[in-house]
């Protein structure tokens, strides 16, 4: 895995438009990630890679005229989610907010009194390249977030892995800001409480 | 009062700063006397981070050479 960082982004820009493709490439397994979440929220998983090498070609096409105004990784995400859109995936998608709501009338970790039943213990692995270097916990998370109601998935891989704005976000679902934050939470706190009980119990 | 359930359900609001004047200090005042929920918001900013920088789906070695070569040629053509 790559893991010298990218220059500055002025510099970054300069010689992308400079055919180094060297740097081409690093960049290209640095976003790819956030790129393929975006299109896989939006357009579905049977198109998303297609999704993606769609956007990055637009993106190659319009490099030289990339002004610099919002950083490399914004405008090719703002590409990559153009892109999904106008491929938007035609199966309907209720926001489930009930079902939400009921999940958290039964949450075990607390008492009927709403106190934490058994505390909420420090995490011995904290940091993100601590918990990312945890294969075992990673496909654990993997697997949960995909049994995630379909609207939570969404905005957990446009919100915090695709690193869209959520603005753009609610365009995107036709939802409002509030219920966005509802399901961005819950996602979040659903990955929260697998991170959770794995460094307890060492389990999934 | 905002029982602890209600501090883990505000979390993300919290961090968006999209709470109101006294609900935002009715959280900070329980936070700074309750370890639980003050453990629980750092693991929410932790995983927030850990989301952020998670590498998912790496490009296959193919979909990387088409685009480098794209690339090549594109940029090099001006």
């Amino acid at each position: 895995m790559e893991t010298q960082p990218l220059p500055s982004e002025k510099e970054l820009v300069a010689r992308l438009k400079n055919n180094d493709v060297a740097l081409f490439d690093q960049v290209v397994k640095e976003y790819h990630s956030s790129m393929y979440a975006v299109a896989y929220a939006i357009a579905g998983s049977s198109i998303a890679d297609e999704v993606v090498q769609e956007a990055w070609i637009s993106a190659i096409n319009a490099i030289h005229k990339f002004e610099g105004r919002s950083a490399l990784k914004s405008w090719l995400i703002r590409i990559t989610a153009n892109e999904a859109k106008s491929r938007l995936r035609k199966e309907s998608r209720s926001v489930s907010l009930e079902a939400v709501n009921e999940n958290w009338a039964t949450d075990t970790r607390f008492t009927q009194r709403g106190h934490w039943a058994e505390g909420n213990p420090e995490w011995d692995m904290s940091s993100p390249d601590e918990l990312l270097s945890a294969d075992e916990l990673k496909d654990c998370l993997k697997k949960h977030i995909d049994r995630l109601p379909d609207n939570q998935q969404q905005i957990l891989n446009l919100r915090d892995i695709g690193g869209l704005d959520m603005e753009t976000i609610c365009n995107i679902l036709q939802i409002t800001a509030s219920n966005a934050r509802v399901l961005l939470h819950r996602g979040r706190d659903k990955v929260q409480q697998v991170i959770a009980k794995f460094q307890r119990t060492g389990e999934c | 009062m905002l029982s602890c359930k209600h501090i883990v359900d505000l979390g993300t609001d919290y961090l968006d700063q999209e709470l109101g004047f006294w609900k935002k200090t009715e959280m900070k005042m329980h936070l700074m006397i309750c370890r639980h929920c003050r453990r629980y918001m750092k693991q929410l900013k932790q995983t927030i981070a850990m989301l952020s920088r998670w590498q998912l789906k790496q490009p296959t070695q193919e979909q990387l050479e088409q685009l480098k070569s794209k690339y090549q040629q594109t940029v090099s053509e001006g």
